[in-house]
C-alpha cells in the first residue's frame, strides 16, 4: 500500500513471475541439473561411477584438499597481517578518508592475477629484483608451489580485510582513547574491545577472501599450478566438455566448500551484529590532522602496493626486458596499441558487464522492493538466500550453465545458445545479484514513498512523475549500483574463461590475461592492465566526488559494500 | 475560494488480520479546521491516507460537499498534503518544489506568479533559489506547505507536520498556519500526537484510540469531559483509581475504595451507573495540605505520604502513596517555598465535581 | 558451432555485399569475404597490401578457429558462405574435405611454387586447399639467459633432458596446446611409442614450470623468466626480429605443417576468392611473411633469396629436412586426446614431483660420475624406468578407437585417469625410495 510506483496487481505479479522465472531459470535449475548429472547415466539411474572414480583419484581428492588449505590460508595470511596494522591505525585514531577506504575495495574490482604476473616480473630469473637478487636464490612465485597462490591471494585481498576490519571499529577509537587516558591498559582494550568490535569485518573480509581464492581460476594457472580443484574443474570441462559428471562432482564440492565457509563466517558476523550496525549507519566522526603513525602506516602500505604493481607498470613501459634489472628502453607504443587494439575487448566488457549490471539493478530493484514489502519472516530468508549466492562460486554455475543450457537454440539467431557468449552476462548476473540487492536497497531507501506520494497530489501524470522525481532521486544511487555490479562483474574471470565462446569474444579481463602469454603481448597486456586499474581507481574517485557533492552520502556507500551484513 | 464539506462514512481498513481503521464516520463542515488527535499507531495516518485517496477502504466511503466521490478523493485535483516527513524533494529548488504542482494551463509568468505570491505569503520568498537541505526546519515546513497550497486544492491534509519540530518554533508554526488557513478559509484536517497542537488550533477535534473514534468535540469538550479512560489518559488524566461506585439516597454517591477508602458527594444528573468503577482525577485537581489540616466538606479528603517530588518549574509534581497505589499531584509552585520532602505525611484533597467517574 | 557475436561482427560486410549484389551487379564482386584464424597483423598486412594492388576487390576478414569451421559453413546456405579460408590447422582443413565443404582451385596456384618442398607435399592432392607458409618446431631459447649460466645451446630435442638443462625449461601441455600436441606426437611417432614417452617425460622432469597457454612458452623464454623450450617457429622469429635475445633451432625429428588456403564451396564471391588466394600466393603476397611481427616461411622458393629478409633467416633446405616423413596424422588424431590426458597425469598435475625426482636423479647420476657404484647405479635406472615410463602400451584398445566424447568413452577415459594417477603416485613413491637408498649408498662411499 505504500508505493505507487507499482500499483496494479497484474504488474505486480508480472514481476513476480519474471523474477522467480529468472531465479529458477538460471540459478536453480541449472544447479539442480548440475547434481543430477553428478549421479545418473543417461537413462536416468543412480550411479555411483564418478563419486568412485573421484574419490579414488588420488589427484582430485589432493585438489580437493589444496583448495581448501590455500583458500584458507589466504584469508588467514590476509587476516593476520591486517589485525596489527588495523589495531596500530585504531590506536592512532586515523580513520582514512572516503577515497582511500575506497581504495580498499579495489580488489573486488580487480583481478589478481595481475599481481600475480607482476610479481613474476618483479621476482623472476628473467627480469627486476629477481634478476637483481639472482645470487640469494630463486624468487619466482612460479616455483614457490602451492603457497604462492595463498600468499598472493592474501597480498591481494589484504586491503580489502583491512579496510572492513576499520570500518567496523573506527566509530570507537574516540572512546577506546578516553578509556585508556584513565588507565585502561591497550592491550586490554585489544582483546576485549577492538578484537570483538572487529570480528564481524573480519569474518566478512576473510569470507569474500576464502570464496574468492577457492574460484579464482587465472592465478593458480599463471603461476603454472593445476593441483587445484579450480584448474581441475576447468581441464575436466575444456577436454571432456560441460556434461562430464566428474566436472559436475567438482563444481558441486566447490559449492558446498564454499557454502560452508559462507555460513561460518555468517555465524561469526552475526555475533557482532548489533554492534556492527550502529557503527555503519552512523555517519562516523572524521579525523583531520592527526596523521603521523596511521598516515605512515597508510603510506607504506600504499608504497608496497606500488612495488607489487611496479612489475606491471613496467612491462607496460618497456621496449625490450629481458634477462637485466630494469628495462634496456623504454616506450608507450603499448598503450597506443592496447587502445588501438583492443576496442574489440573493450566493446566485449562493456556489452557482457553492462548487459549484466542493467539487468542485476533491474532484477535488485525488483528483489529489494519485495523483500522491502515482504513480511518479516520472508524478509530474512530472501536477505540470507540472496547474499549466499556469495557463495557459488563462478567456475560452478559456468559448469552447470554449460550443461543445463546444451543444445539449445537462440530462436531468433538460430545460434546454439552456448556459443553465443549470452551466458557470460546472465552468469555475471547471477554473481552480481547480492551486491546489487544491496546497492538497490539504499537506493530504495533514498526515495521513500511519500516523496512519490506528494508528486501524485500535482496531478502530474506517472510518466512525469517518475521523469522528474524519482528518476533524479535514484541516479546517483543507480549509478554507484551500475558501477559496482559493473566492476563486480569485469573481474569475473573464471566465468568468462568457461563461457566466452572464443577469444575475441573475451571481455577486458580474459584479453589481458591472453595477452599476459603471449611474447609480444605482455607489454600490451601489461599496458590494458595498468588502464583497467587507473579506469576503476577514475571511476571510484569519481563517485567520491559526486558523494561529496550531495551531503550525507557517506553512510549509504559503507552499508553498499556490505551486502551480506544486513539485518533488513 | 469555495471549500468544501467532508463526509467520512463507515471508513473500515484492514492491513493483515487485525482492522486499523474500524467503522470510522465524522464530517468536517467546509472551512473547518478539524484535528484528528490520537497516539502513534491509533491509525490516524491511515484515515489521512484514506481521505487523501492514497489507501483504498476495505468498505464505507466519503463524500465531498455532499456528493459521494465513490470512495475517495482523486489527489492532485481538490486535496494537498503535507507529509510528517515535508518530503521536499532533494534535488529541486524551492521555486522548483512548489511550481512542480501546477498543472494544466499556465504560461510561464502565471506559474512565477503564483508561487512567488505564495511564498511571499508564508514570508520565505528569500530562500526561492534553495535547495531543501539548505533550509532550517521552520523554512521547510513552509515550503511543504506551499507546495501542498500551490493548486489551490479544496481540502488540505496535514499528516503531523511539527512532529520534528522544537516547541518554541511549533507555537509559531501553528499560529501561521492557522492565519493562513483562516485566510484561505480553505477545509483542513490535521492529524496529530500532540494534545496541544490539537486542543490549540483546531475547530473540533476526534480522538483516535485503536482505529476507533473515541469521541468528538470541541477542544474544551474534549479536555474537559473525555468519554472514556482511554481519551482521558490521551488528554493528560493521570490518576485512576479503582473501586465500587453504590448508589446512597438522592443524588448522593458513595465511591469505596481498598485504597483511599470511602468517598460520598452528590451528583444533580447523570448519577454513574452502581458497580465497579475508575475514579480519574487530573493531577492538577489535587491539593496537598499538611495532615492536621482542617478538612472543607466540600472536598473529599484521604491520606498518604509523599515518596517522590520533580520539580517542574511552574508546578511541583509529587507521587502520593495511598493505600497499595501512587497518586499523581500537582502544586503550583510559589516563590521561596521549598517543595514538601519526602516521607513527609500528607492530607490529599480533592473537588469531587473535577473527578470523572468511568465504570470498570 | 558459430557464435553471435561473431556472426554480428561479420553482419555489416554481409549486408554491405548483399545490398551491395542487389543493387549493382557490377559492384557485387568488390567484397571478399575470408573467414581465417589468423592474429590481427597478419590479416591487416595482408588486407592493407591486397586493397591496394586490386582496384576491383576489397578483402574483409571474419576471425574464425579452424575446429569451428564445419558447423559454421553448413548452418549457411551455399551462396551466403565466406569464399576463403585460410588456416594454419590441417585438421580443419581435413575435416572441411571430408564435408565436401571446399572447391578445387587450380587456377590459383602459383606455378613457381613447386609442388614438394623436401618430402612435403605443398598442396592437397586435388588442390582443394594449397600451401601458402610453411610452420616447423624446434627448440627457443634465450641466449643472454644461457650465456649468463654457461649453458650451451640445444639442437635436439634429446638435449633437452640433460641434465645441465633441469629447471631451465618450460613447456605447455599437448592438452591445452595444439602446437605442443604436434610436438609431442612427432616425437612418439619419430621415437616410438615407448622411447617417445621415455624422452617427453625426461624432458618434462627438467621444466620448471608446464605453462597453461602455449603462448607462454615464448613469451617466458623471451623475458629471460626461462632459458628455453619447445616452439613454433614464428613465434620465435617474431620475438628475434622485435629485438629479444633469442634464437631458435629446427630440432629433430620434427613435424612441418603447411599453412594452407582454399576456396569455399558454395562461394558467394568466388572470382574474388581466386583473386585473392592468387594474391597470396604471388611474389608479393610470399614476401610479406617476412616481415617481423610475422616472421612465417614462405613456399615461393624464390623469396628466399630477397634482399630485405631478416639475417638469419632460416633456410628453406634446413627446415625441410628436418620433416618426419613417416608422420601419420590420423594415428595422431584417433589418440589426440589419449596423449593430452596421459601427459596431464604423468607430468602436468604432478609437475612438481616429477621434477622434484628428476633433479634427484641428475644429482645422484653426478656423483656416481665421480665415484662409480654399481648398486647404487641399478637403482637409479630401476628408479627412472619407473618415472620415465608411458602408462600403457601402444597397441591398447583405447588408443587405437577413436576416443569420441561420448560418455561411456569420457567414463572409460576417466577410470583410465584414476589409474594412472594412482600408479604415477605409487611408482614416485618407489622411485624416491630406491633413490634415497642409491643416495647413501653414492655417498657411503665417499
Amino acid at each position: 500500500m505504500k508505493s505507487y510506483a507499482i500499483r496494479s496487481s497484474v504488474v505486480k505479479r508480472t514481476f513476480a513471475v519474471l523474477l522467480a522465472a529468472y531465479l529458477l531459470v538460471f540459478l536453480v535449475l541449472p544447479i539442480v541439473k548440475l547434481v543430477i548429472a553428478a549421479i545418473t547415466d543417461e537413462t536416468g539411474q543412480l550411479i555411483r561411477g564418478p563419486l568412485d572414480v573421484f574419490f579414488n583419484h588420488p589427484l582430485y581428492l589432493e585438489s580437493l584438499f589444496n583448495s581448501i588449505v590455500v583458500s584458507a590460508g589466504a584469508a588467514l595470511l590476509a587476516a593476520i597481517a591486517a589485525m596489527p596494522i588495523a589495531f596500530v591505525l585504531w590506536r592512532a585514531r586515523t580513520r582514512p578518508p572516503l577515497l582511500v577506504e575506497l581504495f580498499g575495495f579495489l580488489p573486488l574490482f580487480v583481478p589478481p592475477f595481475m599481481l600475480s604476473l607482476s610479481l613474476q616480473s618483479l621476482l623472476g630469473r628473467g627480469s627486476g629484483l629477481g634478476q637483481w637478487l639472482q645470487s640469494w636464490g630463486d624468487m619466482d612465485p612460479g616455483l614457490w608451489g602451492l603457497p604462492s597462490v595463498a600468499v598472493i591471494e592474501a597480498i591481494h585481498y589484504f586491503p580489502l580485510v583491512l579496510m572492513l576490519l576499520i570500518m567496523s571499529t573506527a566509530a570507537y577509537s574516540e572512546q577506546a582513547h578516553a578509556t585508556a587516558s584513565v588507565g585502561v591498559d591497550w592491550r586490554r582494550l585489544a582483546i576485549r574491545v577492538f578484537l570483538p568490535l572487529g570480528l564481524p569485518g573480519l569474518g566478512f573480509g576473510m569470507a569474500i577472501t576464502f570464496l574468492k581464492t577457492l574460484d579464482d581460476l587465472a592465478t593458480p594457472l599463471s603461476l603454472g599450478l593445476t593441483n587445484l580443484l579450480a584448474p581441475q574443474a576447468f581441464f575436466r570441462v575444456s577436454t571432456y566438455g560441460a556434461q562430464d559428471p566428474l566436472s559436475s562432482l567438482m563444481a558441486i564440492a566447490m559449492i558446498l566448500i564454499s557454502a560452508l565457509a559462507w555460513l561460518a563466517s555468517v555465524v561469526l558476523v552475526r555475533q557482532g551484529l548489533a554492534d556492527w550496525e550502529r557503527p555503519l549507519n552512523s555517519p562516523l566522526p572524521r579525523i583531520r590532522g592527526r596523521l603521523g603513525t596511521g598516515g605512515l602506516c597508510l603510506g607504506a602500505i600504499g608504497a608496497f602496493y606500488l612495488v607489487c604493481y611496479s612489475g606491471v607498470i613496467l612491462t607496460s613501459i618497456a621496449r625490450i626486458w629481458s634477462y637485466t634489472a630494469l628495462p634496456e628502453s623504454y616506450s608507450f607504443a603499448h598503450y597506443a596499441s592496447a587502445l588501438e587494439s583492443e576496442t574489440q575487448a573493450f566493446a566485449n566488457t562493456f556489452f557482457y558487464c553492462g548487459f549484466a549490471a542493467v539487468l542485476d539493478v533491474a532484477i535488485g530493484l525488483a528483489l529489494a522492493y519485495a523483500i522491502d514489502h515482504a513480511p518479516d519472516r520472508w524478509r530474512r530468508l530472501l536477505t540470507w538466500s540472496i547474499a549466499s549466492l556469495l557463495s557459488v562460486p563462478a567456475i560452478a554455475l559456468a559448469i552447470a550453465y554449460l550443461q543445463f543450457f546444451q543444445g539449445l537454440r537462440l530462436p531468433l539467431f538460430d545460434e546454439p545458445l552456448d556459443a553465443t557468449g549470452f551466458l557470460l552476462p546472465l552468469a555475471f548476473s547471477v554473481r552480481g545479484l547480492p551486491f546489487a540487492i544491496r546497492a538497490c536497497h539504499l537506493v530504495l531507501r533514498n526515495v521513500p514513498a511519500s516523496y512519490i506520494e506528494a508528486a501524485q497530489f500535482s496531478g502530474r501524470s506517472r510518466w512525469t512523475v517518475a521523469r522528474r522525481i524519482v528518476l533524479p532521486m535514484m541516479a546517483l544511487g543507480l549509478i554507484v549500483a551500475f558501477l559496482i555490479c559493473f566492476g563486480v562483474s569485469a573481474v569475473d574471470l573464471s566465468s568468462a574463461m568457461l563461457l566466452v565462446p572464443s577469444e575475441t569474444e573475451a571481455p577486458i579481463s580474459y584479453s589481458i590475461y591472453l595477452h599476459m602469454q603471449s611474447t609480444t603481448g605482455r607489454g600490451t597486456g601489461s599496458a590494458l592492465a595498468v588502464l583497467v586499474i587507473a579506469f576503476v581507481a577514475i571511476a571510484m574517485t569519481g563517485v567520491v566526488a559526486l558523494l561529496r557533492a550531495r551531503r550525507a552520502a557517506a553512510p549509504p556507500i559503507r552499508r553498499i559494500v556490505f551486502p551480506g551484513t544486513q539485518t533488513h | 475560494m469555495n471549500s468544501l464539506r467532508i463526509d467520512v462514512d463507515n471508513i473500515v481498513f484492514s492491513y493483515g488480520v487485525a482492522p486499523l481503521l474500524r467503522q470510522v464516520s465524522f464530517s468536517v463542515e467546509a472551512g473547518e479546521l478539524f484535528a484528528v488527535l490520537g497516539p502513534s499507531g491509533s491509525g490516524k495516518t491511515t484515515l489521512l491516507r484514506v481521505i487523501a485517496g492514497l489507501a483504498q477502504p476495505s468498505s464505507g466511503c466519503i463524500r465531498t460537499g455532499g456528493a459521494a466521490v465513490d470512495t475517495a478523493l482523486s489527489p492532485g485535483r481538490n486535496v494537498g498534503m503535507v507529509f510528517q516527513s515535508l518530503s521536499l524533494w532533494p534535488h529541486m529548488t524551492v521555486f522548483e518544489n512548489v511550481a512542480f504542482g501546477i498543472t494544466g494551463p499556465s504560461s510561464e509568468r502565471e506559474t512565477e506568479q503564483r508561487v512567488t505570491n505564495l511564498l511571499d505569503m508564508l514570508d520565505i520568498a528569500d530562500t526561492r533559489d534553495a535547495r531543501p537541505d539548505c533550509l532550517s526546519g521552520g523554512q521547510r515546513q513552509r515550503v511543504a506547505l506551499a507546495r501542498a497550497l500551490v493548486s489551490e486544492p479544496r481540502l488540505l491534509l496535514l499528516d503531523d507536520p511539527f512532529a520534528n519540530v522544537e516547541h518554541e518554533l511549533r507555537v509559531q508554526m501553528r499560529h501561521d498556519l492557522r492565519v493562513v488557513q483562516r485566510r484561505l478559509g480553505i477545509t483542513t484536517i490535521l492529524v496529530t500526537h500532540d494534545l496541544e497542537d490539537a486542543l490549540s488550533i483546531a475547530d473540533r477535534v476526534a480522538v483516535v484510540v485503536h482505529g476507533v473514534i473515541e469521541q468528538i468535540g470541541s477542544p474544551a469538550s474534549i479536555y474537559d469531559f473525555p468519554s472514556s479512560p482511554a481519551v482521558a489518559r490521551f488528554v493528560g488524566v493521570e490518576n485512576f483509581i479503582p473501586g465500587v461506585v453504590a448508589h446512597v439516597e438522592n443524588q448522593t454517591v458513595e465511591f469505596s475504595s481498598p485504597d483511599i477508602g470511602k468517598l460520598r458527594w452528590s451528583v444533580a444528573r447523570d448519577r454513574p451507573a452502581e458497580g465497579p468503577s475508575l475514579l480519574s482525577i487530573r493531577p492538577h485537581a489535587l491539593h496537598i495540605h499538611p495532615v492536621d489540616t482542617f478538612r472543607d466538606g466540600r472536598y473529599s479528603w484521604f491520606e498518604g505520604e509523599i515518596v517522590t517530588s520533580e520539580f517542574l518549574g511552574e508546578v511541583v509534581r509529587y507521587q502520593v502513596a495511598v493505600g497499595g497505589i501512587l497518586v499523581s499531584v500537582k502544586q503550583l509552585h510559589f516563590l521561596g517555598t521549598p517543595p514538601t520532602p519526602s516521607g513527609t505525611p500528607v492530607l490529599v484533597g480533592f473537588d469531587p465535581t473535577h473527578a470523572r467517574v468511568f465504570p470498570g | 558451432m558459430n557464435r553471435l557475436v561473431m556472426l554480428l561482427r561479420a553482419l555489416p560486410a554481409i549486408a554491405a555485399i548483399t545490398m551491395a549484389a542487389m543493387a549493382a551487379p557490377t559492384h557485387a564482386a568488390s567484397v571478399v569475404l575470408v573467414a581465417s584464424s589468423f592474429p590481427k597483423e597478419i590479416l591487416s598486412a595482408y588486407k592493407r597490401a591486397f586493397d591496394r594492388s586490386s582496384s576491383e576487390y576489397r578483402v574483409e576478414f571474419v576471425n574464425f578457429p579452424g575446429t569451428n569451421i564445419v558447423s559454421y559453413l553448413q548452418d549457411r546456405p551455399p551462396g551466403s558462405r565466406p569464399d576463403v579460408f585460410w588456416s594454419s590447422s590441417p585438421d580443419g582443413f581435413r575435416a572441411l574435405l571430408r564435408h565436401g565443404l571446399l572447391q578445387p582451385a587450380e587456377d590459383a596456384r602459383n606455378p613457381d611454387i613447386p609442388t614438394h618442398l623436401g618430402r612435403i607435399e605443398v598442396n592437397e592432392a586435388s588442390n582443394h586447399y594449397l600451401g601458402q607458409a610453411i610452420s616447423g618446431y624446434g627448440i627457443m631459447w634465450n641466449s643472454r639467459y644461457l650465456a649468463a649460466r654457461g649453458i650451451p645451446a640445444p639442437h635436439s630435442w634429446e638435449d633437452l633432458a640433460k641434465p645441465e638443462y633441469h629447471g631451465h625449461i618450460v613447456m605447455s601441455s599437448p592438452s591445452r596446446s595444439s602446437t605442443t600436441h604436434l610436438i609431442v606426437e612427432s616425437i612418439l611417432q619419430g621415437f616410438g611409442w615407448d622411447e617417445g614417452w621415455s624422452l617427453i617425460l625426461k624432458v618434462a622432469g627438467n621444466c620448471a614450470t608446464i605453462t597453461e597457454r602455449s603462448f607462454d612458452v615464448p613469451n617466458s623464454i623471451a623475458r629471460g623468466r626461462f632459458g628455453l623450450g619447445p616452439v613454433v617457429d614464428f613465434l620465435a622469429f617474431s620475438g628475434k626480429y622485435s629485438g629479444f635475445p633469442v634464437d631458435f633451432s629446427y630440432a629433430r625429428p620434427s613435424v612441418i605443417t603447411p599453412v594452407s588456403i582454399g576456396l569455399i564451396n558454395g562461394a558467394r564471391n568466388e572470382t574474388g576468392g581466386r583473386a585473392f588466394m592468387r594474391f597470396t600466393l604471388s611474389e608479393e603476397g610470399q614476401r610479406l611473411l617476412l616481415r617481423p611481427e610475422i616472421s612465417r616461411l614462405p613456399v615461393l622458393p624464390s623469396v628466399y633469396a630477397a634482399n630485405d629478409r631478416p639475417a638469419e633467416y632460416p633456410q628453406l633446405a634446413e627446415v625441410t629436412a628436418s620433416y618426419l616423413p613417416t608422420y601419420a596424422p590420423d594415428v595422431s588424431e584417433s589418440r589426440y586426446r589419449m596423449v593430452g590426458a596421459i601427459f596431464d597425469q604423468l607430468v602436468t598435475f604432478r609437475h612438481r614431483d616429477l621434477a622434484a625426482i628428476s633433479k634427484d636423479i641428475h644429482d645422484i647420476e653426478r656423483t656416481l660420475r665421480a665415484r662409480p657404484n654399481q648398486n647404487a647405479r641399478r637403482a637409479v635406472v630401476a628408479a627412472r624406468n619407473l618415472v620415465f615410463q608411458a602408462p600403457m602400451a601402444e597397441d591398447d584398445e583405447l588408443l587405437t578407437r577413436k576416443a569420441l566424447r561420448t560418455r561411456a568413452n569420457n567414463a572409460a577415459i576417466s577410470v583410465r585417469e584414476a589409474e594412472w594417477a594412482r600408479r604415477t603416485d605409487k611408482n614416485m613413491a618407489e622411485a624416491r625410495a630406491l633413490l634415497t637408498a642409491a643416495k647413501k649408498l653414492a655417498q657411503g662411499e665417499q
